[in-house]
């Protein structure tokens, strides 16, 4: 079962179009990374599989059927949240907005990282917000769990601390990163992007299997400098 | 969908008490007009603001701060459709306003009991009867709608206020030719300030729809 699938995607600006004929799959239970150089289409595509926009082209599957908000959790680039409100006023967000809301396991991904209910967000470090958009994400129960750049502007510490929440996940989970090393870890599928098309989408091993690159950076690399190869 | 009020109510407090303060500030004026009367329908004049305030304060943010801060992708990528957060936010921000305008209204008659002359003299007939409730919705709707389609807080703010003090002097003008009496006319006024808010709020639903 694929927890994810988009057929002929693809998504226009005005004259530009930022994503086309996107055909990505990502099985259930997998940890897919979405790389690509700025302007791929990265975030465009995170957008279209979250439902924050709409599809000018094409659709988006989550586990067979036609995308439903309640099915995809979604941690925007920046982790946008509301600044002046506490933690628990976020939770409380969270339940009044998702009728599938689990709260114990939202509250114990913060307690487990020291983060009280009545902290206001922007006392938080950039390590703890990005620890409580993942617990509105993981209180939402969402079948797929879409990250955009989780791992930007977070110091070694934080990155570690956010990709073991990542890896530990139940949720199917598609992430975007610029640092294909700390994804190595965590992910077992890759899809990359180049000038909003897709260049490669599949497990790990079956990307290396029968390619000369010795690693995936080697093989993201070798695609990323010759445009014209497609697999 | 109590929690989703709750929701709404917890981003919209502080315009809530912003307005408040104001309101506290003409109760002072009120208060000062009501001791000394000779300062010449003072309350009456400021009357006139509170649409101006509602907009500026709670209507143009509403969205466009959302935008500016990036939370619409929080708001928006929830369980709920957007149409129905729309409809909660915009429930709290109306009670908002109309319980300004029920204050004002409540300090206006302590002030002046009995006001006496002309009924469609406008500071009277602007800050009586059904018009300043409709005006009031129709201001936060004005500055709703703009923040939605500008995206921006700076530039909704200015352009709802103008086109507010325009609708404002509009009001007047054509008043001025009706021959209506006070109620019919109130009652005539009001129904178009509410149809242009409805309209207003829809252009906001569109204005959202589809953006991320």
């Amino acid at each position: 079962m694929n927890a994810l699938e988009t057929r002929e995607l693809g998504k226009r600006y005005r004259q530009r179009w930022a994503l086309s004929e996107a055909g990505i799959v990502v099985p259930a239970g997998a940890k897919a990374a979405l790389v690509g150089p700025n302007g791929s289409g990265k975030s465009t595509l995170l957008n279209l599989v979250s439902g924050l926009l709409t599809p000018t082209t094409g659709r988006v599957e989550i586990f067979g059927r036609p995308l439903e908000m309640a099915a995809v959790a979604f941690v925007a680039q920046d982790k946008p949240l509301y600044r002046r409100w506490s933690v628990a006023d976020l939770l409380r967000f969270g339940a009044a907005t998702n009728p599938g809301w689990d709260r114990a396991a939202a509250e114990s991904l913060l307690s487990g990282h020291d983060i009280g209910p009545r902290e206001r967000v922007d006392r938080l470090s950039g390590g703890q917000r990005t620890l409580v958009a993942l617990a509105l994400a993981v209180g939402k129960r969402a079948d797929l769990v879409v990250l955009d750049e989780p791992l930007a502007e977070l110091d070694p510490l934080a990155r570690t601390e956010v990709m073991t929440v990542v890896r530990e996940l139940e949720a199917t989970v598609l992430l975007s990163s610029h640092i294909l090393a700390d994804l190595a870890d965590v992910c077992d599928h890759l899809i990359l992007l180049g000038a909003g098309r897709v260049r490669l989408c599949g497990s790990f091993a079956d990307l290396l299997s029968g390619h000369p690159a010795a690693d995936l950076e080697d093989l993201v690399l070798h695609y990323l400098r010759n445009p014209e190869a497609v697999r | 969908m109590s929690d989703l009020l709750w929701v709404a109510w917890r981003g919209q407090r502080a315009q809530a008490a912003a307005l408040a303060a104001l309101l506290l500030l003409y109760g002072a004026a009120a208060a000062v007009e009501r001791l000394e009367p000779d300062l010449g329908g003072l309350t009456f004049q400021l009357a006139g603001l509170q649409a101006g305030a509602i907009c500026l304060i709670w209507g143009a943010p509403l969205i466009a701060r959302e935008f500016e801060a990036g939370t619409h992708k929080l708001a928006w990528t929830q369980s709920l459709s957007r149409g129905r957060w729309l409809a909660a936010v915009l429930a709290v921000a109306a009670a908002g306003a109309l319980t300004a305008t029920a204050v004002l209204a409540a300090v206006l008659t302590w002030v002046l009991p009995d006001a006496g002359g002309d009924p469609t003299y406008w500071p009277y007939y602007e800050s009586h009867g059904l018009v300043p409730y409709a005006r009031a919705l129709l201001a936060l709707a004005l500055g709703v709608a703009l923040g939605a389609v500008t995206r921006h807080t700076r530039i909704a703010m200015p352009l709802s206020l103008l086109l507010l003090g325009v609708g404002q002097l509009v009001g007047r003008a054509l008043r001025g030719r009706s021959d209506l009496p006070f109620w019919p006319l109130q009652w005539t006024e009001s129904a178009i300030y509410l149809l242009l808010a409805l309209v207003l709020t829809g252009i906001a639903y569109l204005g959202i729809r589809h953006r991320a």
